[in-house]
């Protein structure tokens, strides 16, 4: 009869549909993983600023991505054995995971915007803690030295950024120079290429592209995979879920 | 008297060559420039880079190819006119030293600082980057050091030509343009609030929420409808649906005689129609006699018997009395 056909459809997609579910939290599981090991190492940016929210988006991503796995999967189990109450707990279990990813996704977008909206933070935060003896000074000027000798730039905006402002590091170095060595050419030994030059900041001589445009893109990219990839996992779930409710009146 | 006259004479001639010598400091009509070289550091809080002067010394007598030196004079503010003035006398070069420079009740704002000899300077420009930073040393005080600029101070500055060996000065350029230098803010004046939030940020927060609200929703609904509507378990009991079995209770409606041949041995205790009485007597009818009601007798019906039995049949039962 009609209403059995109906039934077997609407099993059938829920089958389908959970077992891609479980794909994309298997997914979603990995790419946090990928966040949380931070493989560019720019976590002690924000762990100095206290605000290292992305970085908590993406533990409860790596912990929602593999609920959405097991649920789902107990889902398509539940489905094919057509019993209304482990419909009913699959149905209870997804809420509870899709609020914690919910708020996985927002609170990442919204750390992203307070961290690198501008380069106010990042300078402040380089003037402030660059050459500083504690343990959080350390931390950002080792960041900052890998940054500035890898990509290859100086200052979060440009060198002016460490002649227009005190510092740390000109309260502890003096005026010989300007800016850290870390701003100068090197070759590929690390030798600087020219001191001279470079201490009066010829174009030659150093980097004289600012550091944000790069750490702007990385946290970006972190949040990317986690804000807007959970949100396309949450949407997909969000219909699955409501074929799984109108599943669940017709049992 | 006559002895005198000729050294009298060669001694006030010379004094007044020193004196005219002294005052003739030339005026070359160039003015010291910020290097135009593409540099970040061109101008900080404390330093500034300048050009060589190159060329600007170009009419300098011939003794200056090895004896003659430059320096640079910056001066702040007033530092100008103290310099305008102090520059005739001879001992300009010791009069305002780095250090107290620009510190002290009444500072004279301008140093002396060398740049070095003049040969090192010729008009054709050699390749590489040539500059003098003025302000390089920091906070020195050797004589003539280059000690740096107060921070955030508007200097002008000045090339000058020094004979080596009489420390006297030679020539001077114009005084360079006004350069307005760095004053170093604090960072902690930096202002890292959030400015905007993103059109990302924005969408995202409110589609989830408003999904979530909705899922919360319906999930509440649903677990309404299903204990209201909850199906049972047994089927309802629907009428005219059982098939019962169609019982022939044909012993009710037509009662007949029924012989069990099994038993016909046995006669004495079944009664058979030989047993049975096969008339029916009348009798008078007794006046305290109930009259009861009497079937029929069972007999089989036969030929003979026929015509009787339809009579008896036709009376009615309960008018007779019978006696068996």
């Amino acid at each position: 009869m009609a209403g059995g056909k109906g039934i077997t459809l609407l099993m059938i997609l829920l089958i389908i549909g959970n077992v891609f579910t479980a794909i994309l939290g298997l997914a979603l599981f990995a790419v946090a993983v990928w966040v949380t090991v931070d493989s560019y190492g720019l976590y002690p940016l924000t762990a100095v600023t206290g605000k290292d929210d992305i970085f908590a988006a993406s533990w409860i991503a790596i912990f929602t991505g593999f609920a959405f796995f097991c649920v789902a999967l107990f889902g398509a189990f539940a489905a094919a054995r057509k019993s209304r109450r482990m419909m009913l707990v699959y149905l209870v279990s997804m809420l509870i995971v899709y609020i914690f990813e919910c708020a996985s996704a927002i609170t990442a977008a919204t750390n992203r915007d307070y961290l690198v909206g501008n380069s106010s933070l990042m300078k402040k935060q380089m003037l402030t803690y660059y050459a500083d003896g504690s343990d959080a000074g350390m931390q950002v000027t080792n960041t900052w030295n890998r940054l500035m000798l890898e990509v290859g730039c100086c200052g979060a905006d440009g060198p002016m950024d460490w002649v227009a402002y005190t510092s740390t590091f000109r309260q502890k170095y003096g005026n010989t120079y300007p800016w850290p060595l870390n701003c100068c050419n090197r070759l590929s030994t690390f030798d600087v290429v020219d001191p001279k030059n470079c201490k009066i900041g010829y174009a030659d001589s150093m980097f004289t592209q600012g550091c944000f445009s790069y750490i702007e893109s990385v946290f970006s990219r972190y949040t990317w995979a986690i804000s807007w990839y959970g949100f396309s996992v949450l949407m997909f779930v969000f219909f699955l879920m409501l074929l799984a409710m109108v599943y669940y009146t017709k049992l | 008297m006559a002895p005198h006259t000729p050294h009298t004479v060669s001694c006030v001639i010379f004094i007044v060559s020193v004196c005219i010598a002294a005052s003739q400091i030339t005026e070359v009509n160039y003015s010291p420039e910020v290097s135009s070289y593409k540099m970040a550091g061109r101008v900080t809080a404390n330093t500034v880079v300048l050009q060589l002067p190159r060329c600007y010394f170009n009419s300098a007598p011939s003794l200056c190819n090895f004896l003659c030196d430059v320096y640079l004079v910056p001066a702040v503010d007033s530092g100008v006119n103290n310099f305008d003035a102090d520059k005739t006398k001879a001992s300009i070069l010791s009069l305002s030293p780095y250090p107290t420079a620009f510190t002290g009740s009444n500072p004279k704002n301008y140093y002396l600082t060398k740049v070095g000899p003049l040969s090192n300077y010729p008009c054709v420009v050699p390749p590489g980057v040539m500059f003098f930073r003025a302000g390089a040393d920091g906070n020195c005080s050797t004589p003539n050091c280059n000690g740096a600029l107060p921070t955030g101070s508007t200097v002008r500055f000045k090339y000058l030509l020094f004979n080596s060996a009489t420390q006297a000065l030679l020539m001077e350029t114009n005084w360079s343009g006004e350069v307005i230098l760095y004053s170093l803010s604090n960072p902690a004046t930096i202002d890292d609030s959030m400015k905007r939030r993103s059109g990302g940020m924005i969408v995202i927060t409110s589609i989830l929420s408003v999904f979530l609200a909705l899922l919360l929703l319906l999930l509440i609904g649903l677990s309404i409808y299903a204990c209201r509507y909850t199906p049972e378990k047994e089927p309802l009991p629907s009428l005219g649906s059982l098939r019962v079995k169609k019982y022939d209770t044909h012993n009710v409606k037509q009662p007949q005689l029924y012989v069990n041949q099994g038993y016909v041995d046995e006669t004495k205790r079944y009664a058979s129609s030989e047993v049975l009485p096969s008339q029916l007597k009348i009798s008078e009818d007794l006046g305290d006699s109930v009259k009861l009601k009497r079937y029929q007798n069972y007999d089989p019906p036969s030929s003979e018997d026929k015509n009787t039995e339809k009579q008896t049949e036709q009376q009615t039962p309960q008018d007779k009395v019978y006696k068996v």
